[in-house]
Parts: C-alpha cells; structure tokens; sequence
C-alpha cells in the first residue's frame, strides 16, 4: 500500500475543476497546466463509450522521466515518494516530455524549462490531500491509500510497466449507452480519420536539427576511422569543424543553453547522456589523435568511443511507439556510422551488406505500414530509395575503383531522407496517443 | 488568512456551499463545504473561477459614460447619478415613468434584489417585466398536477432503482447530482436517457433514447399509452390520488406505438422498454430538464412527462419524484414562483404597464402612450440572452437612454449610454435559496467592493437622493448605505424562523423550515380537488390548453419554400457557463477559447462539411458563422450551437430564435427554431 491517486471513471464527467483546482494552488501560467483531460471518443463513435481521464504526474515507482533526465533534474523524495522536479537542474532537452507516458513534464517556452505536478508536496506536509482531489465536485478524483497493482489494460491508460502511483476503478459499463445508431455506414467512414488526428509530440519543424545532429555523428564516425585507420586522408579542421558544429546544434534546442554541460551528469541511466558524453569523448580523443597520430590506442579508443556514442543515440529514442515488430530502423545512427566508414575505408563488400540491410529494414517498414493501412511519406520514400539506394548501385564500380563526390552526395542525400522519415515517423506515448491507440484497435477488433 | 463559509448565488440547481479564503482583500482559494449534503465534494469550475472574477482585470470598477465617439469614458458617480437623475425626472413629468423600462433577470440571487424595484415604486413607477427566460412552463405544469414545486431531496436519488434523465445534462449542468446517480448505480439502478444528443450524462445510461426536439409530450403520451393497456400501472395508487384518470387514459388512445414512433423517430422496442421499466422497476425518479419546456409546447409536455411518475404511483416515496424544481428553501419569498413571473391580478398602479420577457424586442417597439424611452438593466444580458437578437439591438438603440448596471462589458453594456460597475457575490451580504437543494445560506460579504464599485441597493440609495427624495421616505423603500444595514434587515427576516438562527448559517447551511425530504410523503395536493390533477380545469382556464395533457406539435415556421429551413436549432448549455457568464475569463477561456456548432457526420455529409470548417448558421430572422464539430452521435437534423456565447465572441443562438411564449407560466418558447448551415462562403475551401 502506497499513498496515490485513486481515480473512478464512473465518476469523472470531464468536467476540469481538478485542473483549475491546480491552477489556483500552484498559481501558474494557464496555457499549460500541470493537469490534463482527455477524452476517449470524443467524436462519439456509438459503438464505443465516452469517457475521461484526468491525468497530472502519477509520481512512478520506476519514473522514466527520472531515469532518463541527462541531467539529473529529478529526484525521488523521500516519506509519499513524490518525484520532484529540480529547476536549477534542468537544461529545458524536453527528453521528459518524451518518456513519459501521461504528458506529466510540461515545458514552459518563457522560462525555458520544465514544470510539472509536485503533488502539492507542501499540502501533503500540512496534512491535506493535493488540491486536484481536494476539489473534485464529483468524487472522481481523490487521493488515498493505494495498491499498485498488476493492472489489467484499461483502454486509453498505459502502465507502462513503470508502475504509476494511480489505481484506476473501471468503467462498470464498458459500452456506451444502448441507443439507435443513425449515422450513416459512409459517414461514419470518416471517424476513423477524425480520430487519428493527435499531433505527434516529436515533429520536424521543432527538431529539425536532431536530423542533422545525428547525421553528423554517423558521418563523423565513417570519417575518421577511414581516416585514424589509413585508408584516407582526412582533415582536422573538417573534424573539428564538424564536430562543433554538431555540438552547438545539439545545444541549439535547450531551453536553458548556458546549462548545457549538465547534459553528460546522469550516465548511470540516461541514455541521452551517454551519448552526449561518448559523442564528447570522441570529438575530444579524435582531436588529440592528430597531434599524435603515433598513438594508435588513442586512436582506436577514439573510433570506438564514437561507435558508443551512435549506439547510444539509438538508444536514446527506445522511447518511441513501436510501430514495427522489429524495432531496428533503417536510418540508424549506428547503421549509418559502419556505412559510412565502409564507404571511406572502400570496402564495398562491406558497404554493400549494410546498405543491403538498410534496403532491407527500410522496405520492410513500408510494406508494414502498407499492410497496416499506416500513411507515410510517399514522395520522400521515393528519393530515399531512388537517391540512396538505385542511383548509387549504377554508380558503383566506379565509385570504389575512384573516389567520387557525387556518389557520396548521394549516399548522405538518401540517409539524410531517410532520417528525416524517421522523425516524420517518430511518435511517442501520451494520454491522447494512447487512447487513439486504443480506440483505433476497438475499432479494428470491431470489424473483423 | 480569513475562511468564510459562502453559497454560489447562480441560476443553477447545485446551489453549491463553498469556503473562500481570503488573504489582504483577495479571494485566493476555494475549499468544498461538506456541511452542504448536496453539494459535499466541491464546486465546478465556475465557482472555482471566482478566484479570477473577483479581481478580473476585466471588471467595470467605476461608472463609464459613452462619448460622442462611442467610447467609454470614466466618469464620477456624482456626474452619473446627476446625469441619469435628470433624465428620470424630465421623463417622468415629459412621458410619466412608464417611458422608462426597468429590466431585471438571473444574474444573481439573493433576498436583496427585492429593493430594486422598491426604487422603482418610489420613483413613481415603470414599466417592468412579467414572464420568465427559464422554466415557469414546466413550473406552472407542475403547479397544475401536483398542486406545488418540491421534490425529494438531491440525496434521495441514491434510492431510485430506475432513473430517467429526461432532457436533462447534469454531468455538465448539475454536476453534483452525478454524485448521487452514481451512488443508484453502484448499487444497480438502470439510467435511462433521453436527449436528441449523446451527452456525457447518457455516458453513464444504460439506454440513451433519442427523440426529435419538441417531441417528447408524444413519446411520453406514447408510453403512457403503452402503460396503461399492458396495465403497467400502480392502480391503487391511480384509484386514491389521481384525477381524471380515465379522461386521459381514453385521451391518449390514438398515441399508438406505431403513430407515436413516427411523431418521435423512435424504434418501438425502445418504446417498449422504457414502458415496461417505468411500469416494473421501483422507485423511479424522473428528472427532466428545463430545455423542453422552452417550446411552445412547453407547459402540455412537462404536464405529459408527470403523467409517468403519476401512472406508476412514483410520488411522495422514497426514491421515487417527478424532480423538476424544489422550491422548498425559498421560505422568505411571499410571492414563489411561477407565481411572482405573472402579472398581478391587481397590478399596483405605479407598475401598471408589464410587457412579456419572451417577446422583449418586439413588445419594446410596440409600447405607445408612452413610448418607451429608457432602459435600465440590471443582472442580465438581454441583448444576447433574450429570443430575437436584432429585434432587440434595434428596439435598444430607439431609445433615448440606457443605463446598465453591469460587471462586465457585456454585449448589453456595450449598448449603454452610462454603465454602473456592479457588485459581486463576495462584495454584499444576502441570504439564498436553491431550486435543487433544501438549503437556506449565507453568502456574506467577505471583501470591500472592487473599486468604486457599489452595491446596487446602495446605488439606488444614492440616486433616490439625488432625485430629491427625503431620507424618511427613502427610509421606507429602501436600507440605508453600508453591510451592517444589509445584515440587520437579513437578521430580522430570518428572526421569523426559529428554527434559523443568523450566526449558525454564517458557518453552515441549514435545512429550509418545514422542508419536506420525501416531497408529498403525506400524499396532500394543493390542487383544487386536493388530488393529483392528470385532468386540470384550471389548465384550461388559466392558460386556454386543453384539460388534459397533450402533444402539441412544434411551430414550424411558414415559409414559401418547403424545409428551406430543415434543421432544428438546440441551444444547451455547457459546464463552462451559467447562460452568458463566466465565458469571458481566462479561466473558462483555455477550455472554451471559441464558440461552435454540432452537427451529425449524416447532415455534414450531405452539405459536403468538414470537420472543423466554418459555416453560416441561418434562418429569417438573423444568422451567425462560426467553426463546425462534426459528432457521430447526436441525432441527424438537429445543430448545437451552445447558449451563452456573446455576439462579441461570434454571436449568440439568440440571432436565429423568435421571441414567443410558451403555452402556460408564461416562459420563453426558445426552442421552436429552425435554420439551414451552409458552410462560409469564402471559406478556407470552395
């Protein structure tokens, strides 16, 4: 038994008082309160009930937010085990906003940083309950002794296996009401449209520049093992350039940039942080490594850092959706980086099997997406193959009897598409993704 | 910090108790007041947007006077009292005072409102207002059956084994009634509701039947019918209590399944169901709403729902009422409602001309010997609130002077020549009641007047003085200046009850004196026959409807082409507002930043809509644009677009509706309202 929140969907109408409630004792900006509901069914599907959810941080036993912070910008307080959020720890990366599965860390654009729920910690201290489930008109919400439970999947609401401290009662009436359904078969086509709309949280137009930060990474890898190994000639300054370059564009989107070193202090958990701190590494032992090329250990060290760091970079976005059984895409960073180096080391066979294996996780994923009535970009799939896959087969031969620059402009122009795919792709879990997950499957298990 | 314990004093049935707390002149939060049975858990959210309102940056704080310009500019009281004394004294001896029209609605309630037009009798008189926006149909039917408007009390729910929301939205307009259906559910209790939209009450019903708008005295005669010849009906109960129960029965012979299904759009089985639920599950409680009494049909329609209740003896138990209005709290009042909406048999002479809150506009224009010439409004918002919109805007800007005593800058403020800031709930004591809950309350005065805002009894105080009125006869009209005066005159009414007592109310609600839980447990009607009167005489003589309750089709308007208009207009309300308050704050505004239409997915087909278009809502009378949902639930044929928005925020129902009333108490038939929806012209797509 635990103190938590206990929530009856029987009871909630949707009604927000517990977000005003919030509002009021936490006196904050109101555009983006600490607590949300969301609606499941909002367009009324008659077949499915409606019903909310009102969900603010659920305060995890195994809080992703906390283990993935690079920063370490979340604690875990002792006595009702809140997980508090530090403000002079974070650095504003908005990794929390990704992680976590009930949209608990919002990002505040004015002050540049994270806030989220505190469970009225300093109500808690005086003995009351926080002001959310103080206030419920309905008795919807409350907070009390708890049991963290193996849950059976409530549509609409994720555990996550991360242990929310939430105990959700069910909806006794797991239908909607019986009545007589009027709406036309060709209109109620269009619901499944309607209710596919919730914007991805993760979308290019704000992180554009994780494409190019990551592209970087793999691109600087292939570089300079070919190079520290001796098959080319490379140039420090291009290294260096580069590598800056990658670094302030890294920086770029923090929302507190002058704290950006705390980014590599959570390595124990972060995976975001191990890739900051590799990708350093690397950069740093890589620089050293011109002033002595003779320490081939160094040099070694280095090109392994650097792979470190593109596997941590894949890593770091194991919090996506899996939209595909197998979750190895074609654009990965780690991939990117042996392609690369194969390249500029000339070694076509090698090259010839990690583009044969990108070809094939990229075609793969369409044909999924195909057979599971998923949309996806047509037009850049097509340069993606046509530019990085075909083109460059006919150039082949005699790329790798001469270096030649168009073939590489091609190779980067299709891994730069196909990255960009990647994050048109990319979506992460919230409450409204979860319950369009849901009813989505409602809907396919209704069909068929 | 100081906590007060307080009562909401809006139009609305939860009537919630509440603590505010108050730091250095502030309201800075809200708590629940578990003293309040019926409102145990909390208050929704605009209660909760007290904590805004109070100090809105957007509060009138002192009197403003319209330029040449059309701007408003900040004058003294001196300045505007001189002002508006002047012009009352030139119309009195140049037109007599009936060229002045005092409008006075719902903003807020209290025993204090009673001076406003004690100001009025002094001054010599106006003319005033009869009839009600709301729900005096549904009163008045009650009135007729039952012989008075009480119900069990809001707890009682819990003991329903069967419940009917009949119209009726309480998860967004009586929150705190979902408390205790929720507790008859939990303890297996079948909801069922009837509503043309799917709404979040029906979320919770167990079946969810959808009539066409205006059809429910149809499908309730209909079920009756089905009652009665299954003989699904408590006979003893018919036998003792009931009059004219053969009369109706014989009556509503020609509502057969079949024909009644047509009138509604019904399937039968559901018809059925219902019939046989209302006939075997006991007790029921039955609670309509108030939007189908505002038809023109209103009045038959609540008479034919009660006929329910009545035929399966669902009156005077536990667990079982017809839940309309329980006026019960309302013990300081001489004159309840429906009752004080009417005109007077005797009018006083000074008030001798009232003219139809339904009909304001049209019965504006048409005043003559005098004309009128001057408004004041005072609680209400009639240009978005009241039917007919443009009648209305045209019949205010016809006269001389306007002056509005308002919080905010209103649509109906916006059209003052001189606005007076008002007071708000924490700013005067008063002492209220509620249609719902059986409570009497305090809501004292827990902070100085914003600004040089005053309180209107103090206002009316001022001008009484300024017109030249001596202090000994200002004195019998109206309290003198300051919350001790207020509070003396509350401590002497509620002295009458000794049951009361002024300094535990302060803390605690209390029970109305005489309040009975189980209404007409002791099976007494105040009826002319003492009985339950399905058969009403006085129906008949009062209001010229027939003795018996009966389905009245809706009017539809005639028009040259046949359905130009095929849509029928529903205005409900939303849990954001309380009719056209509380929208306006920041608060409400980040859960409702726009207004909108509803529409099913059938109806947007067929004029080639799409979600989250924007389209023209439009009859003869007026018309409005505004963004589109598309629903796959609500019944084809019927648009939403919710009461309240103001024309400011994209325009208010009321630009479509025509202002009638209803067929008794003199209520505001809204409802019969059809429009066509085209999608804008000129829109994002051609």
């Amino acid at each position: 038994m635990t103190k938590g929140f206990f929530f009856d969907l029987n009871k909630c109408v949707g009604c927000h008082a517990c977000v005003v409630a919030c509002e009021i004792e936490n006196g904050r900006d109101q555009h983006q309160p600490w607590r949300a509901i969301s609606a499941f069914n909002a367009y009324q599907h008659p077949d499915l009930p409606v019903f909310h959810y009102s969900l603010a941080c659920n305060h995890c036993e195994d809080a992703p937010c906390m283990n993935d912070c690079p920063a370490a910008a979340f604690v875990k307080e002792d006595g009702i085990q809140t997980i508090k959020h530090l403000a002079d720890n974070c650095i504003g990366c908005k990794y929390c906003t990704w992680s976590c599965p009930y949209d608990a860390p919002r990002f505040i654009k004015t002050t540049g940083i994270i806030e989220k729920c505190t469970l009225c910690q300093h109500r808690l201290e005086e003995g009351k309950k926080p002001s959310c489930a103080n206030l419920c008109p309905t008795g919807a919400l409350d907070f009390a002794e708890i049991e963290i439970k193996e849950q059976s999947r409530i549509p609409g609401f994720t555990e996550a296996g991360i242990n929310p401290k939430i105990e959700i009662v069910e909806l006794r009436r797991k239908k909607g009401p019986e009545m007589a359904t009027q709406i036309s078969k060709t209109a109620i086509k269009n619901y499944r449209n309607l209710a596919s709309t919730t914007p991805s949280k993760i979308n290019l137009k704000k992180d554009w520049v994780l494409v190019l930060f990551t592209l970087l990474i793999a691109f600087l890898n292939g570089y300079f093992a070919a190079g520290m190994m001796g098959f080319m000639e490379i140039s420090p300054w291009l290294f260096a350039g580069l590598g800056l370059i990658s670094l302030g564009l890294s920086s770029f989107h923090l929302g507190k940039k002058r704290r950006a070193w705390r980014a590599v202090i959570h390595v124990k958990n972060s995976w975001l942080s191990r890739e900051i701190l590799f990708y350093m590494l690397f950069l740093g032992t890589g620089m050293m490594w011109f002033f002595v090329p003779d320490l081939k250990y160094l040099g070694y060290s280095s090109i392994l850092l650097g792979f470190v760091a593109a596997w941590s970079a894949d890593k770091v976005y194991r919090v996506l959706i899996k939209t595909t059984r197998i979750e190895w895409h074609s654009s990965s960073i780690f991939l990117s980086s042996l392609l690369f180096m194969s390249i500029f080391t000339g070694n076509h066979r090698f090259a010839a099997i990690i583009l044969g294996l990108k070809l094939l996780l990229f075609f793969y994923r369409k044909i999924y997406f195909q057979i599971h009535h998923i949309s996806y970009n047509r037009w850049l799939s097509f340069f993606r193959v046509g530019l990085g896959f075909v083109l460059p087969v006919f150039i082949w031969p005699a790329y790798f009897e001469q270096f030649s620059f168009s073939f590489l402009l091609l190779i980067i122009s299709g891994e730069f598409i196909d990255r960009i795919l990647f994050y048109l792709d990319a979506d992460v879990i919230s409450p409204t993704k979860q319950i369009e997950k849901d009813i989505l499957k409602t809907l396919d298990n209704l069909a068929s | 910090m100081a906590i007060f314990s307080t009562a909401c004093p809006r139009n609305c049935y939860s009537t919630c108790s509440f603590k505010v707390h108050v730091e250095q002149g502030r309201v800075v939060d809200v708590d629940p007041h578990p003293g309040n049975k019926a409102t145990p858990e909390g208050i929704c959210i605009k209660g909760l947007s007290y904590v805004e309102r109070a100090h809105s940056s957007k509060r009138i704080l002192h009197p403003l006077k319209k330029n040449k310009d059309g701007k408003f500019e900040v004058i003294s009281w001196d300045n505007a009292l001189e002002e508006i004394a002047e012009k009352l004294q030139n119309l009195k001896s140049k037109c007599g005072p009936h060229s002045i029209l005092y409008y006075t609605a719902s903003g807020m309630s209290g025993l204090n409102n009673r001076y406003s037009s004690r100001f009025w009798e002094l001054f010599g008189g106006a003319t005033t207002m009869y009839g009600n926006l709301c729900w005096p149909a549904g009163l008045e039917a009650t009135q007729l059956t039952l012989g008075d408007n009480k119900h069990n009390d809001p707890w009682d729910i819990a003991n329903a084994k069967l419940i009917v929301l009949w119209g009726k939205n309480p998860a967004e307009t009586h929150i705190q009634q979902m408390i205790f259906i929720e507790q008859a559910q939990a303890e297996g209790a079948k909801l069922v509701v009837i509503d043309p939209r799917r709404t979040q009450s029906s979320e919770r019903a167990d079946l969810l039947i959808q009539p066409k708008p205006g059809t429910d005295a149809a499908l309730a005669l209909g079920i009756a019918n089905l009652m009665i010849k299954n003989n699904w009906i408590d006979r003893a109960f018919i036998d003792k209590h009931v009059l004219g129960f053969k009369e109706f029965a014989k009556s509503i012979e020609h509502f057969t399944p079949a024909k009644t299904s047509e009138i509604t759009d019904i399937p039968l089985k559901y018809m059925e169901e219902l019939a046989f639920d209302i006939g075997h599950i006991h007790p029921m409680t039955l609670s309509p709403g108030y939007g189908m009494q505002r038809f023109t049909n209103g009045g038959q329609t609540i008479r034919s729902l009660l006929s329910l209740s009545i035929l399966s003896g669902n009156i005077g138990k536990p667990g079982a009422c017809f839940h309309y209005a329980n006026l019960q709290s309302y013990v300081f009042d001489k004159v309840k409602e429906p009752m004080s909406y009417y005109p007077e048999i005797e009018p006083n002479p000074k008030f001798r001309r009232i003219i139809s809150m339904a009909r304001l506009g049209a019965d504006m224009l048409a005043q003559k010997d005098p004309g009128l010439k001057m408004i004041w409004v005072e609680r209400g918002n009639p240009v978005t609130q009241n039917p007919d919109t443009n009648k209305i805007l045209k019949a205010f800007r016809q006269l001389e002077f306007r002056v509005v005593v308002e919080q905010f800058m209103t649509d109906t403020a916006q059209e003052a020549d001189i606005i007076l800031p008002a007071k708000n709930m924490f700013e005067q004591t008063d002492i209220i009641g509620s249609y719902w809950n059986p409570y009497v309350q305090i809501k004292p005065k827990v902070l100085d007047p914003a600004g040089e805002v005053k309180p209107e009894t103090e206002i009316y105080y001022l001008l009484a003085k300024q017109l030249g009125f001596k202090e000994t006869e200002i004195k019998e009209y109206l309290p003198r200046p300051g919350d001790e005066n207020i509070v003396n005159n509350l401590r002497e009414q509620v002295r009458q009850f000794p049951e009361l007592d002024f300094e535990s109310l302060k803390e605690n609600p209390a029970i109305a004196p005489g309040n009975q839980s189980i209404a007409f447990a002791d099976l007494k009607f105040n009826t002319p026959s003492g009985k339950i009167e399905l058969f009403s005489e006085q129906a008949n003589k009062k209001w010229g409807v027939n003795e018996l309750p009966t389905f009245e089709p809706v009017i539809k308007e005639e028009s040259d082409q046949k359905d130009k208009y095929p849509l029928q207009l529903m205005s409900p309300n939303t849990k954001n507002r309380i009719h056209s308050q509380f929208g306006n704050l920041e608060v409400i505004r980040q859960f409702a930043p726009e207004a909108y239409a509803v529409i099913s997915a059938t109806d947007a087909a067929a004029r080639q809509i799409l979600d989250g278009e924007r389209v023209r809502i439009f009859n003869d009378r007026g018309e409005l644009t505004t963004k589109v949902k598309i629903n796959f639930s609500i019944k084809p044929g019927c648009v939403v677009y919710y009461n309240g928005w103001w024309l400011q925020e994209g325009g208010t129902p009321n630009l479509l509706t025509k202002g009638r009333e209803t067929d008794m108490g003199y209520g505001t038939a809204f409802h019969d309202c059809f429009v066509e929806i085209h999608l804008e012209k000129g829109g994002d797509r051609d």
